[in-house]
């Protein structure tokens, strides 16, 4: 056993004296606006815990959101349920530990004024500054302010730290991204129409406040939701309404950034002119050091890029920090470990989950957290580790060649002839419910690859003779020449039984365009290969010569069984989700697997002896 | 908020008293939830509405629909015996029919509209 598999890694059975502790039966709901330094008012949910001893004072939670603060619910709902029924933080968790909660609706969304020209605009940064100065104004604050979220709000309570407020003393980003071109929008230089698509008309709804579409988008919220929540005070909505009108002029993402190519491609709204650096936080790294505050990153293996930034921000930040990486979808409501698929429940619950992170507040709040640690669930396996160090100890790569006759195996192929025309099938997909779709919340499950590996071509092991650990990122090297300049490979890894059923543990792409390996220094340290996907670095294949194509796939980690084969999966497409390369035409790729031109894969595996 | 499902009944039978006046053709709403807002009692239309969506009632019935924000307590009239039994029958199903709908709605996944398609829209304005 190695130092990183400690059998006590389970991060939600860690018990300290500063566990959650029940405080509060209950709690209040009030609402206001809040003017902003250019005046434009923010609509904020303020929950308290009922019981509070005269002159206590309590920390904040800061939760930012561009998906209402809080829902106007429709009767008879209204008659049981509170504004704020099926949010994430879990209110009733928070108050009961001793924590105020305010909720937000970001500027140009919800029933705030303003409106939004992108997501994390500097405006809507600099807004969590001017709420955190609210907030340690009010009677009850004790001058603390933290904020988690998930998704986009974990995007925001990472942006909140990048203000540098002092009073912001912890972050706890959730299944977000740092570096949002790779992390999820072009994953692999390749738009992702699927989510962007969703997620752009989505924002649009909201922003107008309009229900109708939700039937189909999210059947629950139209069931349950008329739309956002007016503040209180606002009994006729014509506060509401005239928010409202201020976001006529929203952006429309999708319209934006559909032809976007390059990170540096500028997208203009309005007056402002920006590309994908100007709104990442991986830009922000010194400002996210500077006061050194503690922060508790986590995710999935199996959602967007963002195991990769949790790892990321581990390898990056000196912070002190928390790190989680799980087997569960986007915001770990769903189960979605690929080698447990008949799971029927989150594990840990939320519930569980959140008294964790409120332990983890209250740790940083009332005691001294100085701590670096990663905590990683091995799937197939089916257990907790964790590591101090990234790579894990005891990681090394080990190569595996593609071989004739659609073998796999770690021989160096010696025969000095030997490749694999493929034509890509532009029908081959991972489907809807895949890591790409996942940022919206569906359910993760790559549950038909043996039926869709039947589009792709492929390389299979000989059965292992021993377990084999695979943990870290893969990475890919193939020598492939195409009939055309432009282009995308998909590879997959899979992991198939003895009778034959295929599942998916995880994969990587790129667009052709974007092959070189910079010989410059990455704006932040990662363990892949360095695909800048600036315009200056485009580099077109030459029809029919052969180029290395080199890239990293999603961080993983699995256990692969005796007896199991490891399979390589090779697409140059994914027709559900992303964008087609080239838009027209249908290349055949060609895949050299010879003594020159060994094409192969380094995977990650874990010393287990 | 799920794991209220399964008792979303129960709650609310807790937390909303229906009484029936027949004689006066008058059944009333009485919503014991303390922390109201102005206005979360609802107005008229939605409380119609929610009748014709939750309660599943399709006939086009005349109904008065009163409101006191005070004393929370919504009061419907009805104009005949049948038009009563009708809404009687509908308030007695609605909790329920509400839990199960939305149960449903949040067990589906994205894109699937089922039998929501025949809900039709809201109307509450």
């Amino acid at each position: 056993m190695t130092m990183n598999q400690n059998q006590d890694a389970n991060p939600f059975k860690q018990r300290d004296e500063y566990y959650f502790q029940q405080r509060f039966e209950d709690y209040s709901v009030s609402s206001t606006y809040i003017p902003m330094r250019d005046g434009v008012k923010i609509a904020v949910t303020i929950c308290l815990p009922k019981g509070l001893s005269l002159g206590e004072k309590i920390p904040a939670l800061l939760y930012q959101t561009r998906y209402h603060r809080a829902h106007h619910l429709r009767l008879p709902f209204r008659w049981i349920w509170n504004e704020i029924v099926d949010y994430y933080p879990k209110t009733e968790l928070f108050t009961a530990g001793g924590y105020a909660v305010i909720y937000v609706d970001v500027r140009g969304c919800g029933a705030s004024y303003g409106y939004r020209i992108g997501p994390f605009s500097e405006e809507e940064v600099k807004d969590g500054c001017d709420v955190a100065d609210w907030i340690i104004k009010q009677p009850w604050s004790d001058g603390n302010v933290i904020s988690n979220g998930i998704s986009y709000t974990g995007f925001t309570a990472e942006w909140l730290a990048t203000n540098n407020h002092p009073s912001v003393k912890s972050v706890m980003p959730g299944h977000s991204g740092w570096d949002p071109f790779v992390d999820m929008i072009l994953p692999g230089g390749c738009f992702n129409t699927a989510f962007i698509q969703l997620w752009s008309f989505y924002g649009k709804q909201l922003d107008q406040n309009t229900q109708k579409q939700m039937k189909i988008l999210v059947p629950f919220r139209w069931l349950l939701m008329r739309g956002v929540k007016h503040v209180h005070s606002d009994i006729n909505f014509t506060e509401l309404k005239k928010a409202i009108q201020d976001h006529n002029i929203n952006e429309a993402v999708f319209d934006n950034i559909y032809e976007v190519n390059y990170r540096d491609d500028v997208v203009k709204i309005g007056d402002v002119v920006s590309s994908f650096g100007d709104r990442s936080i991986f830009t922000h790294q010194q400002d996210l050091q500077k006061l050194n505050i503690p922060i508790y990153s986590w995710a999935s293996w199996l959602d967007a890029n963002f195991a990769d930034v949790v790892i990321e921000r581990f390898l990056n930040l000196t912070n002190p920090q928390i790190a989680i990486i799980g087997d569960w979808n986007h915001g770990a409501h769903l189960p979605a470990n690929p080698f447990d698929p008949s799971r029927a429940a989150v594990v840990p619950s939320p519930h569980e989950r959140i008294k964790t992170e409120i332990s983890f507040f209250n740790k940083v709040l009332k005691g001294n957290f100085s701590e670096k640690t990663l905590y990683y669930y091995t799937m197939g396996e089916e257990r907790w580790k964790k590591s101090e160090i990234w790579p894990p100890l005891g990681q090394t790569l080990q190569r595996w060649y593609l071989q004739e006759n659609n073998g796999f195996s770690k021989e160096e192929p010696e025969a000095n002839e030997g490749a694999d025309d493929y034509k890509v099938n532009y029908r081959a997909t991972t489907g809807f419910f895949n890591r790409w779709m996942g940022p919206a919340g569906t359910p993760i499950r790559y549950t038909t690859r043996t039926k869709d590996d039947e589009k792709l071509l492929l390389y299979t092991s000989l059965p292992l003779e021993n377990d084999l650990e695979i943990t870290g990122n893969p990475i890919i090297t193939l020598y492939l020449s195409s009939t055309h300049e432009d282009g995308a490979v998909f590879v997959y890894l899979e992991d198939v039984d003895e009778e034959g059923n295929v599942t998916y543990f995880t994969d990587g792409n790129l667009r052709l365009i974007h092959r070189k390996i910079s010989s410059e220094k990455p704006p932040y340290k990662t363990l892949i290969p360095y695909h800048t996907f600036l315009k200056k670095d485009a580099l077109p294949l030459v029809p029919n010569e052969v180029s290395e194509i080199k890239f990293g796939l999603h961080a993983t980690s699995v256990l692969v069984k005796k007896g199991h084969r490891i399979r390589l999966a090779i697409a140059g497409a994914d027709k559900e989700v992303f964008k087609r390369y080239p838009a027209k035409g249908k290349p055949i790729i060609t895949i050299e697997r010879n003594k020159k031109n060994p094409s192969f894969i380094d995977i990650p595996i874990i010393n287990r002896e | 908020m799920e794991e209220f499902f399964p008792k979303l009944s129960d709650i609310f039978n807790e937390k909303i008293e229906i009484r029936e006046n027949k004689e006066q053709l008058l059944i009333e709403l009485k919503i014991n939830k303390e922390d109201l807002i102005p206005g979360d009692l609802g107005k008229p239309n939605e409380v119609k509405e929610m009748i014709r969506k939750f309660g599943g009632v399709k006939e086009d019935i005349s109904m008065d629909v009163a409101v006191d924000e005070k004393a929370n307590i919504i009061t419907i009239k009805l104009q005949n015996n049948e038009d009563f039994e009708t809404i009687s029958t509908a308030m007695k199903n609605l909790w329920e029919r509400a839990s199960n709908l939305l149960i449903e709605a949040f067990s589906v996944e994205p894109g699937t509209v089922g039998k929501f398609k025949d809900l039709g829209d809201f109307d509450e304005n």
